[in-house]
């Protein structure tokens, strides 16, 4: 049975603004993004009887919006195999440099696009929406394990990324106090 | 860098993320409390999720618009308003044609209806962005509705679907003054719904809006539809608040629906059926 709107808009739509961060990140395409979150939101209204209360609702919300995003990708042929790309970092990322000590918003995100799409998603899911390993891997569909050396391997990989940024050239660390191009 | 720095390292993104049991995360802020370099190790980590947590936050790039946010309150709002069967209801199945097509109409008329009836969820800025989003030129009627294409004008829609619905630009009500004060159209367009095609005539009464939307049949689905006729006009169920009322020619269903009392929509349903009909017979 349907719990009220109220429930749904006290309890699910507070998350929007952080549900449509999300979809922006993974869509790179404002009206993309705007559907993905609106056919997560439907979805969730219409399953909403099976959410229970108290639990982490952002993480169903994500959930579901993963699963609409999967659905669309397998719709438009576009579903990408990930499992080269472990492979694949896990031979390209052998040295991780320190992490500058001032990072900008903007070196983040540019440092964030700059790694392999499947360990952007754990990164974000992890460090951004403060989701648990259980929860991320329910929502990813994929083996708790999995998400633990891809949240590994992603953020040395973020880290080579920000220290190419900061040091101007690709893949080179930099030193701890390095002063940094620019403060946010 | 000693064994245990090593260990304790493998273990530095379960320990920042908070996965750790109690006893290990213990184990790792005692050796961090005795060793600096793993301390600023970990400390530039959280510092790396910190700021990916900040930049996301503060992108400008990231943010909902408001306008977004307000239609999709809409259409959720709608949604949440429609009968308790709400699963049947909104699979694309025809088993029930005429409460597919109730649920239909209901939705084309969200911003108009259910948005005016539940006043109580709406702020009076975004009850303004609703009355913007149905009476004005419905920008974001494909974004509201999940529609499968923009809106186009009827002429347009003549041209390329229906022929009929280039004569419904110039219907207008038999009288544009009915009791409860002036009935205006303020909009026509076309638009698909679950891969029907609709002329949609919006009109205001009372400060509220009421829409007229109208879909050939092909011959066959408005044979199959049960409500109750009452002469050429026929009265189909309250939904949560919207009345609405429907009739038909021989090749189209024309709905009324509207947040008004069923009195009132019965009246503007009388003013519009004449002129609908006459035009749709005309085609």
């Amino acid at each position: 049975m349907a719990q009220p709107w109220e429930t749904f808009e006290a309890e699910a739509l507070q998350h929007l603004d952080r549900l449509f961060r999300l979809a922006m990140w993974f869509e790179r395409d404002r009206r993309e993004a705007e559907d993905l979150v609106q056919d997560t939101l439907v979805q969730a209204l219409r399953s909403f009887h099976r959410y229970t209360p108290g639990t982490n609702c952002r993480a169903w919300l994500v959930t579901i919006l993963q699963h609409v995003r999967s659905n669309r990708r397998r719709a438009a042929f576009r579903h990408k195999l990930v499992e080269d790309v472990d492979d694949q970092i896990a031979e390209t990322v052998p040295f991780v440099p320190a992490v500058p000590q001032h990072i900008t918003d903007e070196d983040m995100l540019a440092a964030l696009r700059g790694i392999p799409e499947p360990y952007q998603d754990i990164i974000v899911l992890c460090d951004v929406e403060d989701m648990t390993y259980k929860e991320i891997a329910e929502a990813l569909s994929i083996p708790i394990g999995t998400v633990m050396s891809r949240l590994h391997r992603g953020r040395a990989a973020l880290r080579k990324q920000l220290g190419a940024a900061a040091s101007g050239g690709l893949g080179e660390g930099v030193p701890p106090g390095t002063p940094a191009r620019s403060t946010s | 860098m000693t064994a245990e720095c090593r260990k304790v390292r493998e273990l530095a993104d379960a320990y920042l993320s908070e996965q750790l049991l109690v006893e290990t995360t213990h184990d790792i802020a005692r050796h961090l409390d005795g060793c600096p370099a793993c301390r600023a190790e970990f400390e530039a980590r959280r510092r790396l999720k910190s700021a990916a947590k900040l930049a996301f936050e503060r992108s400008v790039e990231l943010q909902p618009t408001p306008e977004f946010a307000t239609a999709l309150r809409a259409r959720l709002a709608a949604e949440a308003a429609l009968p308790g069967a709400r699963p049947a209801l909104w699979q694309r199945s025809w088993r029930q044609p005429w409460r597919h097509w109730g649920a239909m109409a209901a939705g084309l008329l969200l911003v108009v209806g259910v948005g005016v009836a539940s006043l109580s969820w709406l702020s009076p800025s975004s009850l303004a962005a609703l009355a913007r989003l149905a009476a004005g030129d419905h920008q974001y009627c494909a974004l509201t509705f999940r529609l499968a294409e923009q809106p186009i004008s009827l002429e347009q829609a003549a041209r390329d679907y229906d022929a009929a619905f280039g004569l419904l630009q110039s219907v207008t009500p038999t009288s544009t003054t009915l009791p409860g004060g002036p009935l205006e159209v303020v909009d026509r367009h076309s638009c698909v719904w679950e891969g029907v095609r609709f002329a949609h005539l919006v009109l205001r009464y009372k400060d509220t809006l009421v829409s007229v939307v109208v879909a050939g049949d092909g011959g066959t689905t408005a044979s199959r539809i049960p409500w109750q006729r009452l002469g050429d006009e026929s009265v189909m169920p309250s939904v949560d608040g919207l009345q609405m009322t429907s009739f038909r020619g021989a090749r189209h269903v024309a709905f009324v629906v509207s947040a008004l009392p069923d009195a009132d929509v019965q009246a503007v349903a009388r003013v519009m059926q004449g002129p609908v009909s006459r035009a749709l017979a005309g085609a």
